[in-house]
Parts: C-alpha cells; structure tokens; sequence
C-alpha cells in the first residue's frame, strides 16, 4: 500500500482515573483506515469501542485521560493538539453520529440552526449560503428541506437519525465515525437508515468508522472489521473472510450467537458468563475464563496480536 | 397552548380562592362580622354611609349565597371598600399609590438578580473548581440565611446612617416634586439603590445555585458533547448549547419563588420606609384597618399571579418542547 | 467502562436508605448539627441561667456592649443578650413545631395524592398548586390579623401558609418509587394500599422527609421573624422577631445602636445556616449524580486536569 492512510491508531491507551488505582478502559488498540475503507470495530457493552471513538477525537471528560499511543491524522497528530487546533479539527477532518439522536439533539434549536451553526463555525459562509446547503443536505438524507425549521421532538426517531447525518455530511468530512448508529432504532428503520448510509458512501466516498456490537451489521458495510474484548482488540481482518472463518474463539461466539435466517439451522451457541470487571481483569488472555478452548497458557500468559495468515490478525495462542 | 391554558386555570381558581378567603375571613370569627371589621369605624361614619360599607362588604341579613354574590360583584368592580386608617380613601385609592413603588423596587431588583444569578451560575458551572465555582455559592447561601428586612437594617445602617453613601428613607427626596426632570428621576434612583442591594444580595445566591447546579446536569448532556465534536466555539456551547437548556427550570422555580421574593421585598420597603405596599401593610396592621389589610391580600395575589402567568409566556417562548407538535 | 451490571431494579439504591451513618461522617452535616444543638441548648437551658424578668428596667437605654452588658441594651434598658437567649426559646420552637407539622401534613398529603392518582390525585393537587402560588406574606398577614397575637397564631398561620412545598416535593418521590418494581412486586402479591405505602414506600422517603422538614423549620424561623416584626406576634413574649420589632419601633438604627439588632439576625442566620448546611450533606450523600460529580471534580483537581475542553494526554512512563 502506498498511499497513507487516512487514520493511523497505534497502541492507544486510554485510562479511567479514580480515588485508587486507574481503570484502563482502552489497552494499546491499533488500527488504521484507508481511503474510501469502512471499517467495522465489534464488541459488546464495556469493551471499549465507544471509548476509542471518543478518544480519536479527543472528546471524553476527565477522569478519562489518553495515557499513550498515536493517533494520526494525514499529517496531524491528535494526540499532540490544542484546543484551538482541535476546534479546526473536528467535524471537518472526521465527524461522528451519535447513537440516540433524540439525545444528541439540542431541544431548543431548529434542526437548520444545528447544521447552519457547524458550518458557519467552520467555514465563511455568505449569507443564506449556510441556510442553502443545510437544506440540501437533508435532501441528501431523505428529509425535505422544508423541515429545516422543525424542532427535534417533532421528528420520528428515523428522521432524527438522518437529521444526525445530515449534520456529520455537513463539511463532507473523509472520515466519519458511526457509533451504534441504529442501535435505538426499530428494525425496520435501522434497515433504511443503513440503507441510506451505504447510499451515501457510494455517492460521496468517505470512510467509515463503524462501531457496533451486532457483527451481522458489519458483514454487509464493512471491508474490514476488528473484534474489541475488555479494552483490547482480539481480532482483525477483511470482513467476508471473517465472517466465514472466525479465527479468535471470541469472534467465533459471537458469530455463533446471531441466529441467521438462510442456511442450516444451527445451535445457538452464545458466550457463557459476562464480560470482566476492568478494574481487575484477569490475567492472560483476559478472554480465558470464558473461552470453550482454554489451556493453562491462556491463564498466564498475555498473547500478542500477530499475523496469522497474510492480513488476518489474531490474539490467541492457539491460533 | 395547553400549558398556558392549563396555568391559567390553576391561576383562576387562586384569584377565587383568595376573594373567597376575604369573604370568609370576617365570618368565621366569633361575635357580628361587619363589627370585626368596622370596630375602629365607631363614631366616625354616618349611619348612610357605614349602611354603605356592610353594602360594600355583603354583611347584610340575607342568606350567606346572596351575601357572597354581592360581595363578589362589588369586588369585579373594583370597590373593595373604605380604609379605616386612611379614612375617607378608598382601599383601591390608598393601594393605588404603594403598588406603583412596589413594582418598580421588586420588578426592578428581581430581575437583576435573576439575570445576575443566571450569569454567575453559567460561568461557576463552566470553570468546575474555579474560584466561582467554590467560593462564592457558599458565601451567598450565608448572606440568604439572612432574613431580608435583617439585611436592609444592616445596609441601612451601615451604608447609609454610618457611611452616608446613600438616603435612608423613603422613594425620592421629599423636597422634589415628581415630575419627568432630571432631578427627580436621579433622587428615585439614589433612593432606590440601597433597597435594591438588599433583595439582590439576599437571594442572589438561590438563583446562582440554582443554575449551577441544573448547568451541571446539563453539561453531561450527549447533546454537550456533540456540540464539542462539531467544533464550535466554547461561547456558542455554553449559551446557545448549554445556558439555554438549563436556564428552563430555572424560570419555572423563578415563577414559583416569586411569592416569596415579593414577601421579602414588602419588608425590606418596611425598613426603608418606600412608599410601597409593604408600608401600607405595616399602617394596616397597626390600625386593624381590616378593609386595607384584605384588600392588599388580593392586589398581592393578583399581581403574583399575574407574574406568574408572564412567567409562563416567557417559558413558552424559550421551550419549544410546549408549543406542541 | 466497568461490567455491565444484570441485576434488575429489586431495591432503591442503597443510598435512600441508609443516610443517617454517612451523615455523622460528613464534615457539613457535623458542622451545622453542632451549631444548632448549641442553640437548642441555649433555648432550653439558657432562660433557666439566666434568671431575670425580661421586663424589668434594667439600666440606661441604648448602652453599646460593655463589660456589664455584653451586648448592649435595647431601647428599654433590657440587656440584649439576655433578651436573645430568651428569645431563642420561643423561636426554635414555634420554628420545630411548623417543621414537623409542614412535614407530617405535606406527607399526608403529598403521599395520598401521589400513591392513589387519578381524581383523588387531581384535587389534592390543585389545592396544592393553590396554595403554593399564592404569596405567603399577605395571606399570613390576614389571617394573623383575624386570630389572637401569639406563638400559637403564628405556628397555625406558618403552617398553612408552608405546608404545599412539602407536598409537592413528596409527592413526585412517591410518584417515581411507585413504579419501581419493588412496589409492582408487593401489590401484585396482594398487599393493601396502607401496608405499602407504611412498609415499602415511606422507608425510602425517609430523608426526603428529613430534608422537607429542616427546609421547613428554616423557613419557619425567618418567617415567623417576619411577622413579628411586622407586629403580628404577642409583642409581650419574648422572641427573636419581637426583639426585632421593639427595636425597629424605637429607631433603634437611626440613633445608631445596631447591638439591638446585629445579635438576633446573627442568631437567626446561623442557625438558618447550620439547618442549610445539614440539608445540603444530606443532598449529597442521598444524590448519588452529585456524589459522583463531586469525586469527579476533586479528582481534575488533584492531577490538575481542566474539565469541559478535551481529554487531556498524560503520559506514563512506565
């Protein structure tokens, strides 16, 4: 690959500062998106997706703190911003869409007002300029533009999602991030919003960032998924090829886990137990206390996320 | 509109509730009601004119509907009888005088302390365990300890018997005659300083906390964050974004507290001897000018409730979550 | 960050019932109890020290503090300290008595409303909201002025004129925990409105109940203050407001003895202020967002991180 990719994570380490010994919520996670990529980061409750999303753009609050790692951007590096730089930063180079969109919506401002200010926060708009591209931008989305003056609880929930991406298209960003983007949605609005989302991607050419904890989701968008466990990432490889030949024995059960409406019917396997408290994770690998295929290594011994075959990446001694 | 309407409707049955309080007040009393209240008029009236007032009142031999009837119709008029101590006046005419002061004193300090409070709690909020933040919240909450007319007395004392800075007494200098010059409108304005301070000071710290504390809530908002993560300017967040959400409830404690400013207020007016309604409450009381003391009661409530209702236009304006779909 | 708790909401969080152990560990909370035990103590023991007729004529009127008289004298020659211990005595206890009166009425009411919804929820509440708008001081004005002066008066007349705000406050806490699972679980299994609401509801209301009533002994105290001073009290009792009213009736300020006044307000903001304190302890132990958000800011503090711009990269070496 000659061409730089559009964002490099290497080692990032995020911690959790309390009265007595920090919590690491993220333990030295690497990837990096190219170009036009979509890459898909799996996981479930507590394992530290959302987390990285936030970190890239510097967004969590103390006691969150970034205690290591890169984060690049093209030339610029995060890690090393100030505010002002930040400010510049966001929304332009890499933009995100929130979860539940009625939270992540001031109440007491139209709809318009919320792109408008972003692009009048960024750019040098002439006049009415804003307004215009703030109405063609929820064209874009599937939303008449004669709700620019609505308020957000005068929106269904689906609408309020595309309002959401309408706002993250507003200074067509390379790179956006989508965090659970359809997770507060019904199942028939989650289809059209992902729908609308592969639709747009084709048309514009941003990479994606998606953060999920339903991996059937990612299968369909992804080019590349990476598998998150407590803090670290497990496994990581291109999507088709992940899907069919799980490598890490995480992945493999939660894949196991998704009962699929075509093919053989299979046994619902599922993971026993429950991800692991992080202010004390086990040792090792911290998958073993739930892993089918433990050995005595597992317990004591950290494994190291290698190349297994060529552009597979896995953490787990027995593969 | 159902919020507005709802409220009014809260508010009508208040206004009632208090006419009909005053009506029933005299009458629960043992002994000749219209005596309760006329006892000081003896030997002052004529017989016509004291016929007159039991009129006015509904103390007459019919049965308690048809008295109260009466006694309402005179009130929508606008006649609320006589004062005793400022007899031959009118309670409407004595009233009348005080109730412009006392707007323009109240009106006037709650809203600079509101504004001001809102303002400090924004900012003590934004820079968490900054000196604002720490410091000052407590101190204030010590100064609101205080009762207010105790406050105006220590004001008075020190600020204008010992240091002089400002008039003790009264609205304007009594040797200017009010008119629109120059003159007396800067005598109102010294005059008003002083009482002015005191109600700040003593409920500044409520308001002050009171945004604090709902900013805080608002600051962990998802909505906070994605206004970070667009980039925009701190300002813009924590106005447009921040203020501006939690300055709601903010308005509806204001609407609910401000009975109890205006309580403050009338005595601080005491103190200070400014020709409001808190004056005419103490003459009142002291003459068992019954008349003049019922008929502050319902002009006090009213203006209350008409505060409250402006309040909540206000409200509705700044929320759009009540205007409906 | 943390595991993901899967248990169901069986219990309120532990931090609505059990208050009263990290109350006596909290630095505010002790402050303001010392304070006001000390003017309890003065109001029961002080008059039984201090033995003298209240309405003697002592000595020369208008005396600054001295050695003789610690505080001065009032406009009739009486000592002021004397006069504020044997006020506080009344005070307080006008003050205590509305406290628990707002607190037992505003429950009654507030909890029947809450639990029981429906019309007798609507019209408790209206009469609430009534009571509530309208404006203490006039209608406490009247009515004192219909009744015989006295401590007695001025409690009834508190009362009524306090007791919506508690109501109010209490209800919504019912209204929230009656849909918690806990009391879905006891009137399914059966038991009766009274057993609930005694057994399950009211022991998590209990510091609810607490802080309703020291706000209520707070603003009993200042406002029965008020309307003494405003003559409404018995002005031959001996009270903080009284004291307040003689010497605003003797010009006290305008002849520029401020030792009348200064030691009854001072009283009347302390122990305002240490019931203030007590609440806002009680606020924080029972709040657990406030709880959290104080560790929070502590934390910034100590490894001195700003809070509100963008998360601040520390690195370790280790």
């Amino acid at each position: 690959m000659t061409e730089r990719p559009l964002l490099e994570v290497k080692d990032l380490r995020v911690e959790y500062l309390t009265p007595g010994r920090p919590v690491c919520a993220v333990d030295g996670v690497s990837f990096s998106i190219a170009k036009g990529e979509v890459l898909g980061l799996a996981g479930e409750s507590g394992s530290g997706k959302s987390t990285v999303a936030q970190a890239i753009m510097r967004l969590l609050q103390p006691p969150a703190v970034i205690t290591g790692g890169e984060v690049r951007f093209g030339d610029d590096d995060v890690l090393a911003m100030d505010e002002a730089a930040l400010r510049a930063f966001r929304w332009r180079k890499i933009s995100l869409v929130f979860q539940s969109a009625m939270n992540v919506l001031n109440p007491v401002l139209t709809i318009g007002e919320q792109i408008t200010d972003v692009i009048e926060a960024h750019d040098r708009p002439k006049r009415g300029e804003a307004r215009e591209r703030a109405a063609s931008l929820l064209d874009l989305v599937g939303i008449g533009s004669g709700r620019l003056d609505s308020f957000p609880h005068q929106l269904s929930g689906g609408m309020r999602q595309r309002v959401v991406i309408a706002i993250a298209l507003a200074l067509r960003p390379p790179l956006m991030i989508m965090d659970e983007p359809t997770t507060a949605l019904d199942v028939v609005v989650q289809r059209e919003i992902l729908h609308q989302i592969t639709e747009l991607k084709q048309k514009l050419g941003f990479s994606i960032l998606f953060i999920t904890h339903d991996l059937s989701l990612l299968v369909e968008l992804s080019t590349r998924i990476a598998v998150l466990y407590a803090g670290k990432m497990v496994e990581m490889g291109p999507a088709l090829e992940l899907f069919r030949d799980p490598k890490h024995p995480y992945t493999k059960g939660l894949l196991g886990s998704f009962p699929s409406l075509t093919g053989p019917r299979r046994r619902l396997t599922g993971i026993p137990g429950s991800p692991p408290d992080m202010r004390n994770p086990p040792s090792g690998c911290r998958f073993h206390p739930r892993c089918p295929d433990a050995v005595d290594r597992c317990a004591s011994e950290r494994p190291l996320l290698r190349e297994i075959v060529t552009d597979r990446h896995a953490a787990c001694h027995l593969c | 509109m159902r919020y507005l309407l709802k409220h009014f409707g809260l508010y009508a049955v208040a206004a009632w509730a208090s006419l009909t309080l005053n009506f029933l007040l005299p009458r629960l009393m043992p002994g000749d009601p219209a005596s309760a209240m006329f006892g000081r008029f003896k030997g002052q009236l004529q017989p016509e004119a004291l016929a007159a007032l039991r009129e006015a009142f509904g103390f007459t031999n019919e049965p308690l509907l048809a008295q109260y009837v009466k006694y309402v119709s005179h009130m929508l008029r606008g006649d609320l009888g006589v004062s005793v101590a400022y007899f031959p006046a009118k309670v409407t005419t004595v009233i009348g005088t005080g109730l412009m002061w006392t707007l323009f004193l109240t009106g006037f300090a709650v809203v600079i302390s509101f504004a001001l409070g809102m303002l400090l709690g924004v900012y003590a909020a934004w820079r968490r365990g900054g000196y604002l933040d720490s410091i000052l919240p407590p101190v204030l909450v010590l100064l609101g300890a205080f009762p207010y007319f105790w406050l105006a007395m220590i004001g008075l004392y020190f600020l204008g018997f010992v240091l002089d800075w400002f008039p003790l007494r009264h609205a304007y200098d009594d040797s200017i005659s009010p008119g629109a010059n120059w003159a007396f409108i800067s005598s109102v304005i010294e005059h008003l300083c002083l009482p002015s301070i005191v109600i700040v000071v003593a409920t500044l710290g409520g308001w002050m906390l009171g945004m604090r504390n709902t900013m805080i809530g608002v600051l962990s908002e998802d909505y906070i964050t994605m206004a970070q993560a667009k980039g925009l300017s701190q300002r813009r967040i924590m106005f447009n974004y921040a203020a501006r959400n939690a300055l709601l409830p903010n308005i509806t404690g204001f609407g609910m507290a401000l009975g109890f400013v205006l309580s403050g207020s009338l005595l601080t007016e005491i103190v200070f001897s400014y020709p409001g309604q808190g004056y005419l409450l103490v003459q009142a009381v002291r003459n068992q000018d019954y008349p003049l003391m019922q008929g502050l009661f319902l002009t006090i409530t009213l203006a209350v409730l008409g505060a409250n209702w402006l309040v909540d236009i206000v409200y509705v304006w700044l929320d759009p979550r009540t205007r409906g779909r | 960050m943390e595991a993901p708790t899967t248990k169901p909401e069986t219990a309120p969080s532990p931090s609505r019932r059990g208050w009263l152990k990290p109350l006596f560990r909290n630095r505010k909370a002790t402050v303001g109890a010392v304070i006001f035990a000390v003017f309890v103590l003065l109001a029961v023991f002080g008059p039984l020290i201090v033995h003298q007729d209240p309405d003697a004529f002592l000595g020369v009127p208008h005396q600054p503090p001295s050695w003789q008289h610690l505080f001065g004298t009032t406009g009739q020659g009486q000592d002021v300290l004397v006069e504020t211990i044997l006020g506080a005595r009344v005070s307080l206890a006008v003050g205590l008595v509305t406290g628990v009166a707002v607190m037992a009425i505003g429950a009654l009411v507030g909890m029947t409303a809450g639990y029981f919804g429906g019309w007798i929820d609507a019209s408790l509440s209206l009469v609430t909201n009534v009571f509530l708008i309208m404006p203490g001081l006039p209608l406490a004005v009247v009515l004192a002025a219909y009744l015989p002066a006295g401590p007695a008066t001025i409690t009834f007349v508190l009362v009524l004129t306090g007791w919506a705000w508690n109501a109010r406050v209490l209800r919504a806490q019912v209204l929230t925990l009656r849909e918690k699972d806990f009391v879905a679980a006891a009137i399914v299994s059966g038991e009766g409105s009274a057993r609930i609401i005694f057994r399950e509801i009211l022991p998590n209301m209990t510091s609810l109940l607490m802080s309703g009533f020291i706000s209520a002994t707070v603003y009993a105290i200042g406002a029965q203050v008020g309307l003494e001073f405003l003559g409404l009290g018995d002005v031959s009792v001996v009270t903080w407001g009284t004291n307040l009213y003689w010497a605003s009736n003797n010009a006290a300020l305008l002849t520029g003895a401020w030792w009348t006044v200064v030691p009854t307000g001072a009283s009347i903001a302390l122990v305002g202020f240490a019931l203030v304190l007590m609440n806002f302890a009680l606020d924080e132990i029972t709040n657990p967002r406030l709880e959290a958000d104080r560790t929070r800011v502590e934390l910034a503090k100590k490894h001195k991180l700003e809070i509100g711009f963008s998360t601040p990269v520390v690195r370790r070496h280790d």
